[in-house]
């Protein structure tokens, strides 16, 4: 099924190829935006044919080579199509706003994000490593090409950070899947199996060990984050599908789906949980101090994937899907209000120089709030549910009481933060006292339904889509077999901790606004270091020839010439 | 009697006809007056290659038995190096008809003979001709980098140092020679030596072919002789020359010394690892982008020569694919360095912008990915293969060495993208002109279809084993 | 018919001579060589056959060989010179070819001493003729005055040691009789070979360094070369001495062949190997170049003197051969074009393709590059001295490499484009066959001569 998917968006592609082609013609973006929706339709149309009768079906395309056991093919199950419709709906969305956002090189930009969306659809519908591996490092070369292509035009010196961190995390896969391959001789995902001997187990720690560096560099984990937060001069409909495709599908999708390689060790898990654990609550609480609006959002971003990854090490895959369903969605919304107003500002990211743009942007604040009442976890929405289950599977597993402990402390106080940065943000941009000058105000104006009518859908997604999952998940109980860990029962003093959760951080959220106002500072990048090694470097290599090379050859053929001019 | 009249004149012999034909080219131009018919020497040099093209494609489906004559033959990975050959001297030679407008008949007539002599020798199967034929092809490429250079020290450089690693080869030879009076690689294949004989050969050969490769400390040639040289120059040695050390290490090396390699790779390892960590520094303080082109090249060779002498069947088929991928790549990437050189004036990496050449970009990332190795497509699968070796020959650490090495030339190669290719242009649109497409697109064309199909490069149905249990 | 050579040399002298004087007419010694050669092939049946060394009758014919090309040579750069130096080269070719055939060292040193006599009456007539406005002026009343002018510092060094060789070489011989009674080259071999007391030791010394101080090689050459200042180069010593490595060749089979490792030849060898080759770098004019080169291979020459080796002998008349053909070819080209110096080369090809290329092939060949000539003398060589010990052909790369330095600064010279001032040379048309006759040989008679002497049983394509 998920072939379908795959063909449309081949056909999306095609689409954009001829806009491309002819930028002139104007009318062919709207089909691209057109053929985005519908391949979201056929996208959602599918997963409820795979909620209803859930199957795995497996596509065959062609095969490498003889010395390989490798083969292009689509695999199709549960997971696969979950993956491949976020990522769809996202895109259609993006591409909606960016027909309204972005003014110069759309064709390019257009071109560019239904590329990287079908990657991400190819790498979750993979059918073996080799497979998710090409994709895997194909999504940095778009990841690069999406970023570079700033509205503004200036160039974006940023844009080669993330390939530098995702090389490298590329080289923790390749090392994985080579490892693997040594372990079991071919490239499968690897079902169950036991593990004879020491050291098998211990190859496959490092198996397991080097994919979860590679995951941590390509969703800005602890240690890797500078990729993600120096992409504040990217355009908005970027980041929106950077934050959802890159670092969810290419981050906590291999989670899942090679669960069995996690589960083989207590050291896997355990790095796991406290990798987690730490960049969620460092990140959480940075974001509550921090100065630019992308910035909030990329440090959300990483809690919220650290809370992810938290979850993958407690093997709570129930509570991984929902939180993944609902943070894709979530995060888009709020990036695409978040753009609706950096974008009526004219590219104002500052948050010292935002305020009081309620009445100013009416349609965008009702999104961002209903947004931010989804993530804060609201009961009946989807971070409500999503938490719920989390606690609820961190505090029944067996891994020792005070690891259970420090982590359900530690996400009980990163809910909190994140109400608390999450309020801060609505409270400095929307209410408060206005910091515009005069010609600003005179520019700003509420954004066209380009930009307003995408951003609702992706509220809707966001509130009901964890919902969603949840009752699929968890009360009709569908997809046992994909799941194999039981989720237990819940307790009803949920509901009763998550509003007190909740007012705890808008209190937070109140007491730092009024007493830490936002500086206007800017962040500055030292590269001291490597600037004077390339220094010495440079004049070493240059030297060398100058100062020996040449003498010698003077002395040996420069005596019968006078002069050693050349043409 | 068909059998004494074959020995006489081989008329099947395609092979014979392949190195013939750019000699009868040269003897042709050198009738040429220059002065007065400058096209027809352009025309005639291009025909040519093209026809020498067409005749090296037939080759594929050479037999070792019908084409063989006197000491040549085709075999699996010969008959590839030679269809590569003469497509890179075809390219070369297009893209040399806008460039070189002086002394055209020398550099014509100097690589039609430098293009007979490169068949000749990817087709050799005697020791002493292939030296004798390296020997004549660093004379030629010598005085091509004379005539045509900026610097005569850059082809001092070349000819001094290729030189002392020949005379090396030429003492493994005569070592050889003395000891077994066989210059036949296959009857010398077959030959078994004691340990100590067999590293004397190893080590003597080695860095006979070591110093055509380019590898640490015997590499100080190629930065500057890939820089100061015409593009077309510059593709014939990055291309094709840099290759015939590989070529030797696995025809010649690797068949005669082998229990030398296998006791020996781990050093050989060392020495790939630390050429490539070496050369992704120097091109990361570089300016000029043929300079950085240049060094980024002599890592491939390393990590070809990794890949060679890891011992293990992936890691070969993973060089071979790499050979040509690379070829490919640096021709087309040197292709694109010319295009922008001519529009904007000069090749630093630092001059910004670019103007917008229409559909230059997607091109030129093509060309760039190839050639920075990136892990996909292009030359993912080469790179896997040798990693993969490496792996399972148990060198964990030169394979997380190599990974990280490759993974810092990617991110190099993504800034200088950046650098070239992002913000806004000063200059006015100039779009690009057919010559330079009719020489860009096939060449990415054919970088594509092998990335997807490598099936052509890769030993699949095992062919090479099959050869080596027939001789 | 043994003799038929040497019989037909002297008939030719005195006739031509004869002729001369009666009735003026001059006969270029070149043809009667020509002659001579072919005489020489039709002495022996199997003559045409795989020349292989095996027999000394064969040797000796290809060593005649030799030594008759050589004088063509000479002989034909000489060409519309001299009377009396023609007749010179004849009487010396007849020498040589009297001392191929010796079979005892008095008769021996007879023909060493017929051989050198004419040579160095050419050189000291060269020597002694001034240049001035007028012309030349032989200066032959002035002799005593010559030799410690400053002009020709290389002429006193010369004769001096000519004379201290000969004596020495006498005194050899005469030492030689008094002890062991025999001047046969059987009888001495048998005693030497058996080493009966210490004075053969001190025999064989004196007469080897005899020999090398007649040749006036290493370690006292590096005045030698100035001998070719401002002269022809195929009238310098040079002939001399590879025709006396000729000689040498003999003395080595015949009476020292059971020795090892002769040690004065081994260290004269080596030395002069190195040290010649390491000059040649910094040199700038072609002639001291050519000079250097070609000493440097005699050294090589001289290292495989000096085991007893069948592969080593055949080397060395292979690597006489090829430098007499080079040598050749390198003087007729300068002398044509007056090219003294480096600077006198730069960017020759732009005008004068065809010069370029020849310069480059002789010189290729000269230094040892592959294909040519030169380098197939060097590959035997060194496959030799790598027969004998591993170590001697580690060493014999060592030239190599700066012949290769040397090569790299001449081919700059020649194919760099400078922008000096384009030397003025004659067009390439007036010595065109010249060219091609020589870069011919030089190509083309490379697989034939591996043919035809094969040193090695190689089965190459060559070989075949």
């Amino acid at each position: 099924m998920v072939k379908y998917i795959v063909l449309f968006q081949l056909i999306v592609l095609l689409a954009c190829q001829s806009y491309q082609w002819n930028s002139e013609r104007e009318n062919r973006k709207y089909l691209v935006a057109a053929l985005a929706m519908l391949t979201a339709s056929l996208a959602t149309w599918i997963l409820g044919d795979q909620l209803a009768t859930p199957r795995s079906e497996y596509t065959f395309l062609w095969s490498f080579t003889e010395q390989i056991p490798g083969e292009f093919g689509l695999l199709s199950d549960s997971l696969s199509i979950v993956a491949a419709w976020i990522v769809c709906v996202i895109t259609a969305i993006a591409n909606c706003y960016s027909i309204g956002y972005v003014k110069k090189n759309l064709a390019v930009f257009l071109l560019a994000m239904n590329a990287l969306a079908m990657n991400t659809v190819l790498l979750a519908a993979s059918a073996n490593l080799l497979q998710m591996h090409i994709f895997w490092t194909v999504l940095t070369l778009l990841s690069y090409f999406l970023l570079t292509f700033n509205p503004r035009g200036s160039p974006v010196k940023s844009s080669t950070g993330i390939v530098s961190a995702h090389a490298f995390g590329d080289l923790g896969f390749t090392i994985a899947i080579i490892a693997l391959f040594q372990i079991f001789g071919n490239f499968n995902f690897g079902e169950k199996f036991f593990i004879g001997n020491d050291l098998q187990l211990r190859r496959l720690e490092f198996v397991a060990l080097a994919i979860l560096t590679s995951i941590f560099f390509k969703s800005a984990q602890l240690g890797s984050t500078r990729w993600l937060c120096q992409t504040p001069e990217a355009s908005m409909p970027a980041q929106s599908l950077i934050h959802s495709a890159t670092l969810l599908t290419a981050g906590i999708f291999p989670l899942i789906r090679l669960q069995n390689v996690f589960e083989c060790s207590e050291l896997v898990q355990n790095t796991m949980i406290l990798g987690g654990l730490g960049s969620m609550t460092l990140y959480s609480i940075k974001a509550v101090f921090a100065e630019e609006l992308s910035e909030i959002l990329a440090y959300s971003s990483i809690a919220q994937v650290g809370a992810l990854v938290v979850a993958g090490g407690f093997s709570a895959y129930g509570a991984m899907i929902i939180m993944y369903v609902s943070h894709a969605f979530s995060k888009s919304a709020l990036i695409f209000s978040m753009g609706s107003v950096v974008y009526s500002l004219s590219g104002e990211q500052k948050l010292s120089n935002m305020g009081g743009l309620f009445e100013l942007l009416p349609k965008t604040y009702i999104s961002s709030i209903l947004t931010v009442i989804s993530m804060v976890g609201v009961p009946l929405m989807s971070f409500y549910y999503s938490r719920k289950v989390l606690l609820n599977e961190i505090a029944s597993a067996n891994r020792g009481l005070a690891l259970n402990c420090i982590a359900v402390g530690l996400v009980v106080v990163a809910a909190i933060l994140t109400s608390a940065y999450l309020f801060r943000m609505i409270y400095l941009i929307f209410h408060g006292k206005r910091k515009l000058t005069e010609t600003s105000l005179a520019y700003l104006n509420e954004n066209d339904n380009f930009i307003i009518f995408p951003q609702y859908i992706a509220v809707f997604f966001a509130i009901f889509s964890g919902v969603f999952f949840y009752y699929a998940l968890y009360v009709d109980l569908i997809w046992t077999d994909v799941f194999a860990f039981s989720y237990g029962a819940v307790g009803g003093y949920a509901i009763f901790t998550f509003v007190t959760v909740n007012l705890i951080g808008i209190a937070v959220a109140a007491l730092i606004c009024k007493a830490i106002t936002p500086r206007n500072i800017s962040i500055q990048l030292n590269y001291k270091g490597i600037d004077k090694f390339k220094k010495h470097f440079i004049h070493i290599v240059q030297n060398l020839d100058r100062k020996y090379f040449r003498k010698v050859y003077l002395l040996i053929a420069g005596s019968g010439r006078s002069n050693h001019a050349g043409r | 009697m068909q059998a004494a009249a074959d020995q006489i004149m081989p008329v099947d012999s395609i092979l014979l006809l392949s190195i013939s034909i750019p000699l009868i080219g040269a003897i042709c131009i050198s009738r040429i007056d220059e002065r007065e018919f400058t096209a027809n020497v352009k025309l005639a040099s291009l025909w040519t290659t093209v026809f020498a093209f067409i005749i090296s494609l037939m080759l594929f489906e050479a037999s070792v038995e019908r084409f063989s004559f006197l000491t040549f033959g085709p075999s699996f990975i010969s008959v590839r190096m030679i269809a590569m050959t003469t497509f890179l001297v075809l390219v070369a030679v297009m893209v040399s008809q806008d460039e070189i407008n002086m002394e055209l008949k020398k550099f014509h007539i100097l690589v039609l003979i430098l293009e007979a002599l490169l068949i000749a020798i990817f087709s050799t199967t005697d020791i002493l001709v292939f030296y004798v034929l390296l020997q004549l092809i660093i004379l030629i490429t010598f005085i091509l980098l004379e005539i045509f250079g900026k610097d005569s020290i850059c082809a001092v450089k070349f000819f001094i140092i290729l030189s002392i690693g020949s005379l090396l080869l030429l003492l493994g030879v005569i070592f050889l020679v003395n000891l077994t009076e066989i210059t036949d690689i296959n009857v010398l294949s077959r030959y078994t030596f004691s340990p100590r004989q067999e590293s004397v050969i190893f080590w003597t050969f080695f860095l006979g072919f070591a110093s055509i490769t380019a590898l640490f400390p015997l590499h100080i040639w190629l930065p500057d002789t890939g820089t100061e040289t015409p593009t077309a120059l510059t593709i014939l040695l990055l291309g094709i020359f840099l290759k015939i050390g590989t070529f030797g290490m696995q025809t010649i090396l690797l068949p005669i010394a082998e229990n030398s390699c296998v006791h020996f790779r781990g050093y050989i390892l060392e020495l790939a690892t630390l050429t490539m960590g070496y050369a992704t520094l120097a091109a990361r303080v570089q300016r000029d982008l043929k300079h950085i082109v240049s060094y980024i090249s002599m890592g491939q060779m390393a990590l070809i020569t990794a890949g060679l002498f890891s011992g293990n069947v992936h890691g070969a088929a993973g060089a071979s694919f790499n050979t040509i991928m690379h070829s490919l790549g640096a021709t087309a990437l040197l292709m694109v360095i010319a295009i922008i050189e001519n529009r904007v004036g000069n090749r630093n990496v630092d001059a910004g912008m670019i103007p917008l050449i229409p559909y230059f970009s997607p091109i030129a990332t093509v060309a760039m990915l190839t050639f920075f190795s990136v892990p996909w497509a292009p030359s993912f699968l080469g790179n896997f293969l040798i990693l993969s070796a490496c792996w399972n020959e148990r060198f964990p650490i030169i394979c997380l060495g190599i990974g990280f090495i490759i993974a810092c030339s990617i991110s190099h190669g993504f800034k200088i993208h950046r650098q070239i290719f992002s913000g806004i242009s000063r200059l006015k649109k100039m779009p690009m002109n057919r010559k330079e497409l009719a020489g860009l697109i096939p060449l990415i064309m054919l970088i594509l279809a092998i990335s997807v199909y490598p099936r052509v490069i890769l030993d699949c149905r095992g062919e090479q084993a099959k050869e080596k249990r027939r001789l | 018919m043994i003799y038929q050579s040497e019989l037909l040399l002297v008939v030719y002298i005195f006739l031509s001579r004869l002729l001369k004087k009666k009735y003026g007419r001059q006969v270029n010694s070149f043809w009667i060589f020509i002659v001579v050669f072919f005489f020489l092939g039709l002495e022996d049946d199997s003559s045409r056959a795989n020349f292989s060394f095996h027999s000394p009758k064969h040797a000796e014919s290809i060593l005649k060989a030799l030594l008759l090309f050589g004088g063509c040579m000479v002989s034909y750069a000489l060409k519309g010179q001299d009377f009396e130096k023609q007749t010179a080269v004849a009487v010396s070719v007849f020498g040589s070819l009297m001392a191929i055939s010796a079979r005892n060292f008095l008769s021996l040193f007879i023909a060493l001493e017929i051989t050198t006599i004419p040579l160095h009456w050419m050189f000291w007539s060269d020597c002694s003729r001034k240049q001035t406005a007028q012309g030349t002026i032989p200066l032959l009343q002035n002799t005593l005055k010559l030799v410690f002018t400053a002009e020709d510092r290389s002429v006193a060094p010369y004769f001096i040691f000519a004379m201290v060789g000969t004596g020495a070489y006498a005194l050899a011989i005469i030492w030689m009789y008094l002890s062991i009674e025999s001047l046969d080259f059987s009888e001495i071999r048998y005693s030497i070979s058996f080493g009966h007391g210490r004075s053969h030791w001190w025999i064989t010394f004196l007469m080897l360094n005899s020999l090398t101080i007649k040749q006036v090689v290493c370690p006292i050459y590096l005045w030698l070369s100035d001998t070719a200042h401002g002269k022809n180069l195929l009238i310098t010593p040079y002939p001399l001495q590879m025709a006396s490595q000729i000689i040498f060749y003999k003395l080595v089979t015949n009476v020292f062949y059971y020795l090892d490792g002769i040690n004065i030849l081994l260290t004269f060898g080596f030395l002069l190997m190195v040290c010649s080759s390491f000059s040649l770098i910094f040199q700038n004019n072609i002639k001291q170049i050519v000079i250097r080169c070609i000493l440097s291979q005699m050294g090589t020459m001289f290292l495989c003197c000096a085991f007893p080796s069948h592969n080593g002998l055949q080397a060395m008349m292979f690597s006489m051969l090829a430098m007499i053909i080079s040598f050749f070819g390198i003087s007729i080209v300068l002398k044509s074009r007056n090219i003294n110096t480096l600077a006198d080369l730069p960017a020759i090809h732009r005008g004068h393709m065809l010069s370029a290329a020849a310069i480059s092939i002789i010189f290729l060949s000269l230094m040892g590059y592959p294909p040519f000539l030169g380098f197939w003398s060097q590959f035997y060589l060194c496959l030799a001295l790598m027969g004998w010990r591993t170590a001697a052909s580690v060493i014999h790369l060592v030239p190599c490499v700066f012949n290769m330095v040397c090569i790299a600064k001449i081919l700059d010279a020649i194919w760099f484009p400078r922008t000096q001032v384009m030397p003025r040379l004659p067009p390439d048309h007036v010595l065109r066959k010249t060219i091609y006759l020589i870069t011919l040989m030089l190509i083309a008679i490379v697989p034939l001569v591996n043919r035809v002497f094969s040193p090695v049983r190689v089965e190459s394509y060559f070989v075949r």
